[in-house]
């Protein structure tokens, strides 16, 4: 690591969970000197980003390039809403920021070509949060490139997340209206599970779907020609009822000729003993490997224990957060890319945007 | 049963000894290659030649390659009024019987998705060698698919199945081929209200020789005596196969549209009994 000053950060609102900002404090590069959204969001959005500063110690400002030119900033670390993620990256990198997004990059796949070319226009580096230095993922990387399977020829993830999101699909009574989308996340934020809150709402694919992408980036490139998906509301009121999925199965073509699924779904707290079931298996010429994401872990078990603390605890997990940060800190040391850079992350958002299509009509979709 | 039922075993003696094992631990069953009621058969024309013969018919795995197979199998048995009863399936193993006991019971509710991971020492030989798989998803989904997708690399023997069923459930199902030794299979099945794994990796131990341990799998069984304890009681009019002559032509339908979609690189989508492309 270099022994420069810490780059300063601009917390560029923080409405939703707030591990990425967390994550980037955690490391000694890294320094949250404020936060900064504009000012005419909703009391909602200000009482969140207040409540971060205060508990940091640092100043909110309603008006972000006013904060920028204040604040003698370096890098953005932005989690508002997914539907402004690109919006305030973009600006962001137009004052000259390196910028630490939140997923997913975006529902639309235009929006992440902006901030593609401004961030290339204006030579900054971009990262977007992601799983991928997870030790069960490092340690695959690692057997892959060794060449202990050969040349990969599938692989598959299977990323169920064992959490509700609100009432059983088929609870809604006759005369009742759809449930809220923007209400039920915002009321999500004190578990955390609020990653999809925003007016456009979400289905599985588009809130979690970057991470499963994100290993097969980094496992095998993420140049995936086409993709034929399957999805549904098949688990949550919410999900029926605002028309977005909560399971998805998806099936890709890969330039390379590698084959690929993924099968992700919010499956529910019943349907799994602990967060869920993460899996990434790999086929390759000469072997194959099956892999849980979430060891190492650690379990601990006692009476009264309340049914929504995880009985497994994830070891080494905030190592992913500082490994991040740091891989962020060499980035702009060197002028590299990041582990998980705009094209990429525009690539996933591309694959997203596919599958949901897939999903919608039965087809094969080509991603463009 | 009064007396030891008779069946006799035909077939390659790396099949028939693991069916012989499982005759053996029914009391009721006795293996006799003279004098049988019924047979065990690991092969379409030995099957046709006994059912020719008005001997019941258990039929060790896909032995019918083609729906046209199927029918003219599933006809002759018909009309020697013999049973017919395909066996070997992964609806019968151990693994499944947890998964599927509790679907069956309304436990995990309506079913979503059924992912399966199948690897194995050897290439599939044939598309029937699939077989297992595409009836497990249809008797899970209690339908034929409504669209069905396929893509395989075939120079190292991997084929991926993705189907999509009614009311929005799905089945992904993938068959690779390992270098040597033990495959591992890893059955899913994501309800509405609950969920079944049955997964070789969770049932892994670990050996210490030095270096890295390795994993082995504890076998988990093949559910063949049940099959076979089953195909008796169809024998004696008792019960009716699990998997109906119906059943068995709708699963080479699918079959059918799985090696199109292989060579057509597209969509099948269900119109009426057959599958055409999008």
């Amino acid at each position: 690591m270099s022994g420069s000053e810490p780059f300063r950060v601009l917390v560029l609102s923080v409405v939703k969970h707030d591990y990425v900002a967390r994550g980037v404090a955690s490391h000694p590069r890294f320094e949250l000197a404020v936060v900064a959204d504009d000012a005419n969001q909703p009391d909602w959005v200000h009482q969140r980003n207040e409540t971060f500063a205060r508990e940091h110690g640092i100043p909110y400002v309603r008006d972000i390039e006013q904060a920028i030119m204040a604040h003698d900033v370096q890098v953005a670390v932005v989690s508002p809403e997914a539907e402004r993620h690109c919006e305030l990256s973009v600006r962001a990198a137009n004052a000259g920021l390196h910028v630490i997004q939140d997923k997913p990059m975006s529902n639309v796949v235009s929006e992440c070509d902006r901030v593609v070319e401004a961030v290339q226009r204006n030579n900054v580096r971009f990262l977007m949060w992601n799983r991928n230095f997870l030790p069960a993922v490092l340690e695959a990387k690692q057997v892959v490139d060794r060449g202990s399977v050969g040349d990969l020829v599938a692989v598959h993830v299977d990323f169920y997340f064992a959490k509700d999101a609100g009432p059983p699909k088929g609870s809604r009574g006759p005369g009742d209206p759809p449930i809220d989308w923007m209400e039920t996340l915002k009321a999500a934020h004190v578990t955390g599970a609020d990653g999809g809150v925003g007016k456009q709402p979400m289905g599985e694919l588009s809130i979690e779907g970057c991470y499963p992408l994100g290993y097969m980036a980094m496992l095998c490139g993420i140049d995936v020609r086409n993709v034929f998906a399957r999805t549904t509301a098949h688990f949550h009121q919410l999900n029926v009822d605002n028309d977005v999925e909560d399971l998805a199965s998806v099936s890709m073509q890969f330039e390379s000729g590698v084959i690929g699924s993924l099968a992700i779904g919010r499956i529910g707290n019943a349907s799994h003993p602990d967060i869920g079931e993460i899996k990434i298996h790999l086929v390759g010429t000469k072997g194959a490997m099956v892999v849980s994401e979430a060891r190492p872990e650690a379990a601990v078990y006692y009476r009264g224990q309340p049914d929504s603390e995880f009985k497994n605890q994830r070891l080494l997990a905030a190592d992913n957060d500082f490994l991040l940060a740091d891989n962020m800190a060499r980035a702009i040391d060197s002028g590299g890319e990041t582990i998980l850079d705009a094209r990429t992350s525009r690539q996933i958002t591309a694959i997203v945007a596919a599958a949901i299509e897939s999903g919608r009509t039965g087809k094969l979709v080509t991603v463009t | 049963m009064s007396e030891a039922t008779r069946l006799a075993l035909l077939g390659p003696d790396e099949r028939t000894s693991a069916l012989h094992y499982a005759c053996e631990r029914i009391s009721a069953v006795r293996v006799d290659s003279e004098t049988f009621q019924g047979v065990i058969a690991c092969s379409f024309d030995a099957a046709c030649s006994m059912a020719e013969q008005g001997k019941h018919v258990f039929l060790a795995g896909p032995c019918t390659e083609s729906e046209e197979q199927a029918k003219q199998l599933v006809e002759l048995c018909r009309s020697r009024g013999v049973t017919l009863f395909v066996g070997d399936l992964p609806r019968n193993v151990p693994a499944c019987a947890p998964m599927l006991g509790s679907l069956a019971e309304g436990k995990l509710g309506a079913p979503g998705l059924l992912r399966v991971h199948r690897w194995r020492q050897e290439k599939p030989k044939a598309m029937s060698d699939l077989l297992g798989d595409i009836d497990l998803s249809l008797h899970v989904f209690g339908n034929a698919p409504t669209e069905v997708f396929a893509m395989q690399r075939d120079d190292v023997g991997f084929i991926q199945i993705h189907l999509g069923f009614p009311d929005g459930g799905m089945a992904l199902i993938d068959y690779a081929t390992l270098p040597s030794g033990r495959g591992y299979d890893s059955v899913c099945l994501i309800g509405a209200t609950g969920a079944a794994y049955a997964d070789d990796h969770h049932n892994s131990h670990l050996l210490f020789t030095g270096g890295d341990p390795q994993a082995w799998i504890s076998d988990s069984g093949n559910g063949l005596a049940k099959e076979v304890a089953m195909f008796v009681d169809c024998m004696e009019g008792n019960a009716v196969p699990p998997l109906g002559c119906e059943d068995i032509l709708r699963v080479h339908r699918v079959l059918d549209a799985v090696q199109e979609a292989l060579e057509t690189g597209g969509v099948l989508r269900q119109r009426g009994e057959t599958y055409e492309r999008v």
